[in-house]
């Protein structure tokens, strides 16, 4: 065949350009280590290439996910156990204060001081917030304190039920939260089921049991009063159905059984006529309202404290604007005499007087409406302070233990015209007034309020009710860190899962795109080689020409 | 006796002949396009003379190029092919490095705003994941954004390649004539000098790098040339040149012409290889469906994102508003009035028409006094000071901008028009961007007291973005001024004054196809431009492949052939844009929550509120689903707290039941308990609510275009993969087809390349011969002087 010279030429050349491309290509594979340097290369490798890198993008977020809702979770149980040692605490310190004997109220009272602490740590807990300010328990709310109190005994939840859920697997969710509603106010009263109560008011010294459902399908879920007719005989009344169970009545045993519509109870002791006793569907009460109720109950007014007031009402008992008022008070070893205390025009003026006086003879003026008077006895006073619409001085003891402490003595009142009288009054306490009044006309007249009868069968209702209460709200929070727990291991093995996904994935990517280094270097070495031998032929054969040899 | 010496010289003559021509393909060794010459020799005819018949000597008689035309042809075909191929793979290679390219494609910054977005769901109180969030979106805002105006620019680009390629092709359309010419006036058809014949040739063969050309040989020798199907570009000595021109139905792209019968007729789809041919093939079978695609991808997720984001409370309380747009921010600007009084208004006359705008209407009307210019109307028609009637700053939702211009509020949050007076026409001009049918200004219900003869000219002040649906309003018959950006283009052959609009209303019905809907002098028909399919038919409006399209003005059967453009997802990309730049109003919670209340005796637990209708105005009303001992057992009901209604009475509850109302819906699950209540409300202060940003974070993985099949992901990756593909294809294609044009180039260096060699030896053959015929010469000499001494 006839060749051109130009061919020659031209062949030559474009043989060399030819393996410089192929040389250049695979250079630039080599630097990238990538087979792939643009998807016309490999477009079906290119696609996947983009699939692969998605699921990764993917796992990584759901695994950045994960551990963000694991240190959520971690947080909510390490306070949930804190709640649960504050609540053990709480529930030996109940049990302690049901055995120690209520007789010892100073005991029971510093119990109710360390259960309000207690309360407060819990109450706190509950508030949690975590690093950026958000409380952990108020739901979707989380900028609003979950629980708030009034101060006096109530608490309110703020909060709502939501519960933040973050995304940890292509079609998986975790809730990273739980709301103060599930953990804390969410508790079901007495066993579950029903609770039980006495009323505050009983006589006698019955207790009722916690008891339980005993069938199930009977039980109604009603509110019921077990009422005493005599002290043998007693009614079971549904409240909310405004009839009498039947039989009625019924006889009392002592720890005899009481079934009715599913439920069985019994009652210890001796209750009296017109005893009651409630059975009501278990409602939902908050953790805190449980253990405020029991600080309160604790606390109550009893033996060692007294209250109560005396005077008041002074121009419509006989002390009239201008009459002087002497008369004697005494508190555990400490006698005041007041001497020529003036009526004044108004009952309010009487008062202020009658309390000036004793700032007088040393009891110290708190500043805040309240006198404050010490015993002989450390730590046991007195508080008055002047009741505003009947003008009496009202008193209240604090810190006293057993009756030989507690007696608050007036005596040997002298007024102008000797027809004073002086009002005393329990307003309704446990403490006892000797007298109703005493009268100037009745010179050397003497009367003393001391600490009434304790029965201290309503006390020991109250803490068993609050122990069951309480077991309630540890079971709720047992409840949620079970939960905690098995969310926990699911998204660590969510985690692991992902992480076996990200490894195959990976190494299919790997596959498709990553250069084969040996392959590559055997490529260059035989590319440039056979680039060199191009160039060298090229040079030879251009030399060769007849007109050399002209 | 022979005459040596004329024998001698004949051959003298010839052989310097052969050297020079031997010497001139020497000369052209290097000429790429020169074919070589050979000289031919013939014998002089004999002369009898005594016993025979003695020679003459020799002629050289012709000097013939060497050529395979077979092959000139088979060269240009192939040459034709490489160059389309090559043109388009160049381009080819562009449009994958911008959407391809590792560092700028588009799945970084798509999933660096999904992460962004699940941290906000994972800690949707904190403003630093939101900032993230947004600054995410404005990475992804700016991807999107700079792809299409890069995919723009390329289109653009090509527009610039073609116009120089025409004129190319006319410069060597022009020489060709000139060299027929030539050709003809030079030389006859069987002796044409073979150098002219090569240009000839060469030209051809750079013609065929532009665009393929059919040559057919004229009886006179001369060469036409017809391109795509059958029009003459080159006829003997005369050429016709290409036109370009603004393509009628999409003015974005350029298309070439050719001058017929006296029209200029589009061959753009006829005309096929080359250079042109493969710079068209790329624009139209790569370019605009990579646009489309990636259009189509943004549209989806400005769309779905919208569609739950304003399903969603934000920190301050309020429903979320539209994340992204992707409809051009083009607004209405014109105006309208005229010559009142020579249109109608006559003086005494009450006109009266309503105004409307954006869900709103303004109704205006003047009475005309007898010393009322057009200006007087004017101002009576915008601020009505003599206090009859009513002007349109009368309308309550009308502002004073104590400037000399109003606002008119639209329904639409953000979106505005404000007039203002000039001369006799009032003048106005939209501001917040597009309502989805391009926020249009309609003037209807044009009534006067008297002969009802009155007229409101229209005008759109020369504003592209504007155009009108008829010049004037009269009485039954409205006009309407229609806002730029969801409009069809109309082709710039159309003869009526009909505009065509339309939305987006189903993303995931959407195609990558452009629509053209032609009206046939009755009414409409839709064909869709992918696969050809009219896909409806009728006067509107349309609602096909998750498109409405709305036909309005009036079209006359005279205007039959009139046609729209329709190519919805094509700016999607360009036009992408990050509506919200405050953190407070990204909407990461649910609007309702579920309550349990607190006395509750039963064990029915409620499930979190989902919504089933976002948009329902009684969504955030306090709703009680109220188990009244009152009802019959096991029934509960809904009731609207506020106003007591019961919404639905003695509902009997079973385990599992979902509850419906307002929009929303809720599970109750367990045994409930005469008297429990469980309640539904407005999710205020939900800071730490996440649900919303749950369900936008999980839109990455769902199915949202062609009909729930497709990712976003997934839909750029299938646009990446047909670029790759085709410009794959494309590739092997081009390198089989250079292997052809080598072997072509090769065939032709075999017939009619020079090899110096060959000329080297025919250069000693014929000097061999020149110096053996001067011997020949001088002998004749010695045997002639011999003669003369002798005697």
């Amino acid at each position: 065949m006839r060749v051109s010279t130009s061919l020659i030429h031209q062949q030559g050349v474009q043989s060399i350009l030819d393996k410089q491309a192929e040389l250049l290509r695979t250079q630039n594979q080599m630097s990238s280590g990538k087979k792939i340097l643009s998807p016309s290369d490999d477009p079906s490798g290119a696609s996947r290439i983009i699939d692969l890198n998605e699921a990764l993008a993917q796992i990584e977020q759901y695994d950045s996910n994960a551990n963000y809702a694991t240190q959520r979770l971690n947080l909510e149980e390490s306070t949930l156990d804190s709640s649960l040692l504050v609540l053990q605490r709480v529930r030996e310190l109940a049990i302690q204060a049901a055995n120690t004997g209520v007789n010892d109220l100073r005991s029971e009272q510093a119990i109710a001081s360390e259960i309000q602490e207690k309360l407060e740590e819990l109450f706190d807990y509950a508030n949690t917030k975590d690093e950026n300010g958000d409380y952990i328990f108020s739901g979707f709310q989380s900028k609003t304190q979950a629980f708030t109190t009034d101060g006096a005994g109530n608490y309110t939840y703020n909060g709502d039920e939501g519960q933040l859920s973050l995304q940890i697997g292509s079609n998986r969710q975790v809730a990273s939260s739980d709301s103060g509603a599930e953990v804390f106010q969410k508790v079901r009263q007495g066993n579950g089921d029903f609770s039980v109560d006495a009323v505050r008011t009983n006589a006698g010294t019955g207790k009722i049991s916690t008891g339980s459902v005993q069938n199930p399908a009977a039980f109604l879920k009603h509110d019921y009063s077990i009422r005493f007719i005599d002290a043998d005989n007693y009614e079971v009344f549904d409240n909310t159905l405004n009839a009498s169970v039947a039989p009625s009545p019924r006889a009392y045993t002592e720890d005899g059984g009481i079934t009715f519509d599913g439920i069985e109870v019994e009652i210890s002791g001796t209750p009296a006529a017109g005893d009651e006793f409630t059975v009501n569907a278990s409602r939902y009460q908050d953790v805190f309202t449980t253990l405020s109720d029991l600080v309160r109950e604790l606390d109550a007014p009893g033996i060692g404290d007294i209250t109560g007031s005396f005077g008041g009402d002074y121009s419509t008992n006989g002390f009239a604007p201008g009459d002087t008022i002497d008369f004697d008070l005494d508190f555990d070893g400490v006698q005041i005499n007041l001497v020529g205390v003036a009526a004044g025009a108004t009952d309010v003026d009487t008062a202020n007087n009658i309390t000036a006086a004793l700032v007088g003879q040393g009891v110290t003026d708190n500043l805040d409406g309240t006198f404050t008077l010490n015993g002989t006895t450390p730590g046991y006073s007195v508080d008055f302070q002047i009741n505003p619409i009947t003008n009496a001085i009202e008193f209240r003891t604090d810190g006293g233990n057993g009756e030989v402490f507690s007696h608050l003595t007036i005596s040997n009142l002298v007024d102008t015209g000797n027809d004073g009288v002086m009002l005393l009054n329990n307003n309704g306490s446990n403490t006892v007034a000797s007298a109703a009044s005493i009268t100037s006309a009745t010179p050397g007249d003497s009367a003393f309020f001391a600490a009434g009868t304790f029965d201290n069968t309503f006390l020991s209702q109250q803490i068993d009710n609050a122990l069951n209460n309480i077991d309630q709200a540890m079971t709720s929070i047992i409840n949620v860190q079970t939960s905690i727990g098995g969310r926990i291991n699911s998204i660590d093995s969510q985690i692991e899962d992902n992480a076996v996904r990200a490894i195959h994935l990976q190494e299919v990517r790997s596959e498709i795109e990553d250069l084969d280094l040996t392959e590559a270097i055997t490529n260059l070495t035989f590319q440039t080689t056979a680039l060199q031998v191009a160039q060298q032929t090229f040079v030879q054969v251009q030399g060769l020409s007849l007109f050399d040899f002209i | 006796m022979p005459d040596l010496l004329n024998v001698s010289v004949s051959g003298l003559r010839a052989y310097q002949g052969a050297l020079s021509t031997t010497s001139h393909n020497i000369a052209n060794v290097g000429n790429e396009d020169y074919t070589r010459q050979r000289v031919e020799f013939d014998a002089r005819l004999p002369i009898q003379q005594g016993p025979g018949f003695f020679g003459q000597g020799v002629d050289l008689t012709s000097v013939n190029r060497i050529i395979d035309e077979f092959n000139s042809l088979n060269i240009r075909d192939i040459t034709s092919n490489t160059f389309r191929l090559s043109a388009f793979e160049s381009f080819a290679s562009r449009v994958e490095t911008v959407i391809a390219d590792e560092q700028t494609n588009l799945m970084p910054s798509l999933d660096g705003f999904f992460d962004a977005l699940n941290d906000v769901a994972n800690d949707p109180s904190a403003d630093a994941p939101r900032v993230a969030l947004l600054g995410a979106a404005e990475i992804l805002e700016q991807r999107l954004s700079s792809m299409g105006e890069e995919l723009r620019g390329i289109e653009t680009e090509i527009n610039g390649v073609v116009r120089s390629e025409v004129t190319e092709i006319n410069a060597i359309t022009t020489e060709l004539a000139r060299i027929n010419e030539t050709l003809t006036s030079l030389s006859s058809v069987d002796n044409q000098p073979s150098d002219l014949l090569d240009q000839r040739d060469a030209l051809l063969k750079q013609l065929s790098e532009k665009i393929s050309v059919t040559v057919v040989e004229q009886a006179n020798g001369n060469l036409n040339v017809l391109v795509g199907t059958g029009q003459l570009l080159v006829t003997n000595g005369t050429s016709l040149n290409l036109l370009t021109q603004q393509d009628a139905a999409q003015p974005d792209k350029i298309s070439i012409a050719i001058e017929s019968s006296g029209s200029t007729v589009d061959i753009s789809t006829s005309l096929v290889g080359g250079e042109l041919g493969g710079l068209l093939d790329f624009r139209d079978n790569l370019l605009s469906p990579a646009q489309n695609r990636l259009g189509r991808t943004a549209i989806a997720l400005s769309e779905t994102m919208n569609a739950q984001h304003v399903q969603g409370y934000d920190l301050n309380g309020n429903l979320g508003g539209n994340l992204f747009s992707t409809v051009s921010t083009g607004h209405l600007q014109a105006q309208f009035g005229g010559d009142y009084l020579n249109n109608g208004f006559d003086v005494g006359d009450t006109v009266a028409f309503d105004l409307q705008f954006d869900g709103q209407t303004v109704s205006v009307s003047h009475t005309i006094t007898g010393t009322d210019t057009n200006q007087d109307i004017a101002n009576g028609l915008l601020f009505n000071p003599s206090g009859l009637g009513a002007g349109i700053v009368d309308d309550a939702n009308v502002t004073d901008n104590l400037d000399g211009t109003y606002t008119l509020a639209g329904t639409t949050p953000g979106v505005s028009l404000t007039f203002e007076l000039f001369g006799s026409n009032i003048q106005f001009e939209s501001a917040g961007g597009p309502s989805p049918l391009g926020n249009d200004l309609s003037i209807s219900n044009l009534v006067d007291g008297f002969a009802n003869d009155a007229t409101i000219e229209l005008s759109s002040l020369g504003s592209s973005s504007t155009r009108l649906s008829a010049g004037v309003a009269s009485s039954g018959n409205p006009a309407t001024f229609i806002g730029p950006a969801t409009q069809a283009i109309p082709n710039q052959n159309n003869t009526g004054v009909g505009a065509v609009n339309f939305s987006i209303t189903d993303v995931s019905a959407l195609t990558i196809s452009d629509y053209e809907l032609t009206y046939n002098g009755v009414d409409f028909d839709l064909l869709r431009l992918s696969d050809n399919v009219t896909v409806a038919s009728g006067s509107g409006p349309f609602s096909v492949d998750g498109l409405e399209i709305v036909t309005n003005g009036l079209l006359l059967p005279a205007d039959a052939g009139d046609s729209f453009y329709i190519n919805p997802t094509k700016q999607g990309a360009v036009n992408f844009q990050v509506l919200v730049n405050n953190t407070s109003e990204i909407a990461a919670a649910t609007p309702v929550r579920a309550t349990t209340n607190i006395n509750n005796i039963g064990s029915v637990e409620i499930s979190p509120t989902t919504l089933t209708n976002a948009t329902d105005g009684e969504l955030t009303r306090t709703v009680d689903i109220f188990f009244d001992p009152a009802n019959p057992s096991g029934t509960f009901d809904v009731v609207d707290r506020t106003t007591g209604n019961v919404l639905q009475d003695d509902v009997i509850y079973f385990n599992g039941i979902n509850v419906n109302q307002n929009g929303w819906q809720v599970q109750l699950t367990g045994e409930p308990q005469a008297g429990d209540t469980f309640t539904v409300q407005n999710n205020s202060a939900a800071v730490g609510d996440n649900r919303n940003a749950l369900l936008l974070a999980g839109l990455q993985t769902q199915g949202v275009l062609d009909n729930g099949n497709t990712t976003f992901e997934q839909s750029y990756n299938t646009t990446v993969t047909e670029v790759a593909v085709v410009t794959q294809q494309v590739q092997i294609n081009l390198s089989v087809e250079e292997s052809l044009l080598q072997s072509a180039i090769e065939q032709r260096e075999t017939v009619s390349g020079v090899n110096l060699d060959e000329e080297a030896a025919d250069l000693i053959r014929f000097q061999q011969a020149y110096q053996a015929l001067s011997r020949v010469i001088q002998v004749s000499q010695e045997l002639f002087d011999s003669l003369l001494t002798a005697v």
